[in-house]
């Protein structure tokens, strides 16, 4: 079993919180990157990250323009989009970028189908 | 009259069961059956368990065809709409709602005829309670008929619509008016300004000795020319007030000044009537809020109207009284006032106290209106006070500038 | 002014936004058009405070909707908008071309729905945090002045007010809108405690 690294950002700590704990529960061993804005997110591209997984509606910059950008910054990344923006029109948009798209709220069978991603 | 209600099938007493079996055998059936409001209860497993009389004229279904079938199996169509899921939302978290005509244009199959027509479908504002009985769960439907209000409401719309289009249609008409007043009047002013100029220079007699009944007449021309251009002036400044296309340049104006200046201007035209004007004391530096050429033509307007009703060898006066933030420059004659007939009338367009006073009088009739615009613009008001055959004070009101 | 930590804070924020989500979903569905709600501010202010709170950053007078809770929680929940503003989202929802110039019953009629949407969410968002059950009535229109509106004049008891601002996005335009529910200070105590229960629980 490899140790991957994995970035959650959500400008709401009580669900990065949620995210962490079903990801640590599982792999003890992963790295966890927390980042509560898009532009603290751009600030990790120089690490070697496995999984992204981005909220949607955030102060700044959004989640889906922040997924495009670390699409070409780390094209290795599987990123997925977990939001509470539920509108066909924002799943289209993750669907065209080629990302997976969860809706919140947050429990522990959706973090787990998303880490299967990259387990 | 169906008998397949039992209370076994659906969550209910048998008691209610009765009821909702043969509502005609029972008050509170016969309250149901005569409710205006299309009515219906589901259960917690969304099968319909009551049924009212409207419903069943409305939707032609009968209560042996419903009671014990689901929601959706009697309105296939409605599975996976909004009703659906204000049904379920009801009777899982107990909460009730509304849907509106005008968000949910068709919401059930309901029509006024049995024939289906479209065109009778019948318009609806629907509620969804949430009601708990016995430890169950129900859900009432409530089916108002806004048929009447949409249509007059649709009314309303057309009216309003055709109001608003009519509104558009004055007022183009009343820009073209302006723009036609404005541009014929430039087109007037232009060659009657040239012929001034010509009257001008031949009764001067630099053309050559005139004969005295040349003179009589070239003078009558003259004095003509120059009314017509004061009246061409007037009407100019009016279109202009009027399309609101008059510039105001507001700022400190020192009152002192304009009014000595005003007064100078008129000197010369107090003199053809024997008109003195008297400055009562102004307090030096005053200073009023105002577009200083615009006050002038005001003060101008004023003064020469002043003289203009005094008799021979009179003065007209002028004041300047400050309260409270306001500045009122009054201008007082002693000539005959104004009549009581005409005062309401007296900043209206073109009027004048007597017709067969203009000849003798001169002026355009559109001095004062013009005034009135224009103080009011600079967010001044302008009145007066006469007794007649003792004289009459005209005022005008301005903001103190500190105040601005 | 009750004091919560920035952790609740962020609990109760992350939890209503979610419910706005699906509300937002089921209203532009509704009208096809994209509707984006969401819920950037959470206070809880006295009633008197509240009412300041709209006098003072709206001198225009508010309209909207209203829905009265039972249950776990006994009060009211409002939705309001300053006047013009509940035109506007009437007139971009119902694509209505005519200028009249106050709402129609059946535009009355349609801001109910809406705020009976948006309130639904707010409400049960709430009962699931409590995990208890609330009862809500029919939305009804109501405009007047903040003090009209939580009848500060009248009501002497100067409860507890949920206070939270609501972004209402349509059409590129943002329309800031607020909810407010009334909140006696038993259930208050008990809202406060379940919340810490699950934080704790993550």
């Amino acid at each position: 079993m490899t140790e991957k690294t994995v970035l959650i950002v959500d400008d709401s700590r009580v669900s990065r919180m949620l995210v962490k704990s079903v990801v640590v529960d599982r792999h003890p061993e992963w790295v966890i990157i927390e980042s509560g804005s898009g532009d603290e997110a751009l600030t990790h591209t120089g690490e070697s990250i496995d999984l992204m997984i981005i909220d949607f509606n955030m102060p700044g910059m959004d989640g889906i323009t922040l997924a495009e950008k670390m699409k070409s910054l780390v094209p290795s990344a599987y990123i997925s989009m977990l939001t509470a923006n539920v509108q066909e029109s924002i799943q289209r948009r993750a669907d065209s970028l080629g990302i997976g798209f969860v809706k919140k709220p947050i429990t522990e069978d959706k973090i787990a189908g998303i880490i299967s991603q990259v387990e | 009259m169906s008998r397949s209600v039992r209370s076994d099938v659906i969550n209910i007493n048998s008691d209610e069961a009765e009821i909702i079996a043969s509502p005609s055998d029972h008050l509170f059936g016969k309250v149901l059956d005569l409710s205006e409001n299309g009515l219906f209860l589901v259960d917690s497993d969304r099968k319909i368990i009551l049924w009212n009389e409207w419903m069943v004229e409305a939707s032609s279904l009968n209560r042996g065809d419903v009671i014990g079938s689901t929601f959706v199996e009697v309105f296939p169509g409605l599975k996976g709409r909004r009703i659906e899921s204000v049904i379920n939302a009801a009777l899982d978290t107990r909460t009730a709602s509304l849907l509106s005509r005008s968000l949910n244009k068709v919401i059930f199959p309901l029509y006024f005829s049995e024939a289906r027509d479209e065109a009778r479908r019948i318009e609806q504002s629907v509620t969804v309670k949430p009601i708990q009985s016995d430890g169950h769960d129900y859900c009432l439907i409530q089916i108002i008929d806004v048929t009447p209000m949409v249509q007059r409401e649709d009314v309303l719309r057309v009216l309003a619509k055709e109001a608003e289009e009519a509104l558009q249609v004055a007022e183009e008409a009343s820009r073209f008016k302006s723009e036609f007043t404005s541009t014929v009047s430039h087109e007037l002013r232009t060659p009657l300004t040239s012929i001034r100029g010509s009257l001008g220079l031949i009764a001067s007699g630099v053309m050559g000795e005139l004969k005295p009944e040349i003179g009589r007449l070239i003078a009558i021309a003259c004095n003509n020319t120059e009314r017509l251009l004061f009246l061409i002036n007037d009407i100019l400044d009016i279109s202009k007030i009027e399309s609101g296309k008059m510039d105001f340049v507001m700022g400190p104006v020192d009152l002192k000044a304009v009014l000595l200046q005003s007064i100078e201007v008129n000197q010369a035209y107090g003199e053809q009537y024997e008109v003195k004007y008297h400055l009562n004391d102004v307090i030096d530096g005053t200073t009023v809020y105002a577009d200083t050429d615009r006050l002038m033509q005001v003060l101008n307007n004023l003064l020469s109207n002043a003289a203009k009703f005094s008799p021979k060898g009179t003065e007209v006066d002028i004041s300047v009284i400050q309260k409270d933030g306001v500045i009122r420059v009054e201008i007082k004659d002693y000539g005959n006032g104004i009549p009581v007939k005409f005062q309401s009338r007296i900043f209206e367009k073109f009027s004048q106290a007597d017709g067969s006073d203009t000849r003798k009088i001169g002026g355009t009739g559109l001095g004062l209106s013009i005034s009135k615009a224009i103080v009011e613009k600079m967010g001044g008001s302008i009145g007066f006070d006469t007794e007649e055959g003792i004289g009459a004070t005209f005022y005008i009101d301005v903001s103190l500038y500190a105040d601005v | 002014m009750l004091e919560i930590t920035e952790l609740q804070r962020d609990y109760i924020t992350e939890v209503l936004n979610i419910s706005m989500g699906s509300a937002a979903a089921v209203l532009s569905e509704m009208v096809n058009e994209e509707v984006s709600l969401s819920v950037p501010e959470v206070d809880f202010l006295q009633r008197n405070a509240a009412a300041n709170k709209f006098d003072q950053t709206n001198a225009a007078r508010m309209s909207g909707v209203t829905q009265s809770m039972r249950g776990a929680l006994t009060g009211d929940a409002l939705l309001m908008f300053p006047e013009e503003k509940t035109l506007s989202i009437v007139r971009i929802l119902l694509g209505d071309t005519v200028p009249v110039e106050s709402l129609t019953e059946m535009e009355q009629e349609a801001m109910c729905e809406i705020g009976n949407i948006i309130l639904n969410a707010v409400v049960s968002s709430v009962a699931d945090l409590l995990k208890k059950e609330i009862m809500s009535s029919l939305p009804r229109f109501i405009k007047g002045t903040g003090s009209e509106i939580f009848s500060v004049e009248t009501c002497d008891n100067n409860d507890l007010v949920m206070f939270l601002k609501v972004d209402f996005g349509l059409e590129s335009q943002s329309i800031n809108g607020y909810v407010t529910l009334m909140l006696n200070v038993d259930s208050l105590h008990d809202f406060i405690s379940q919340l810490d229960e699950q934080i704790s629980a993550v």
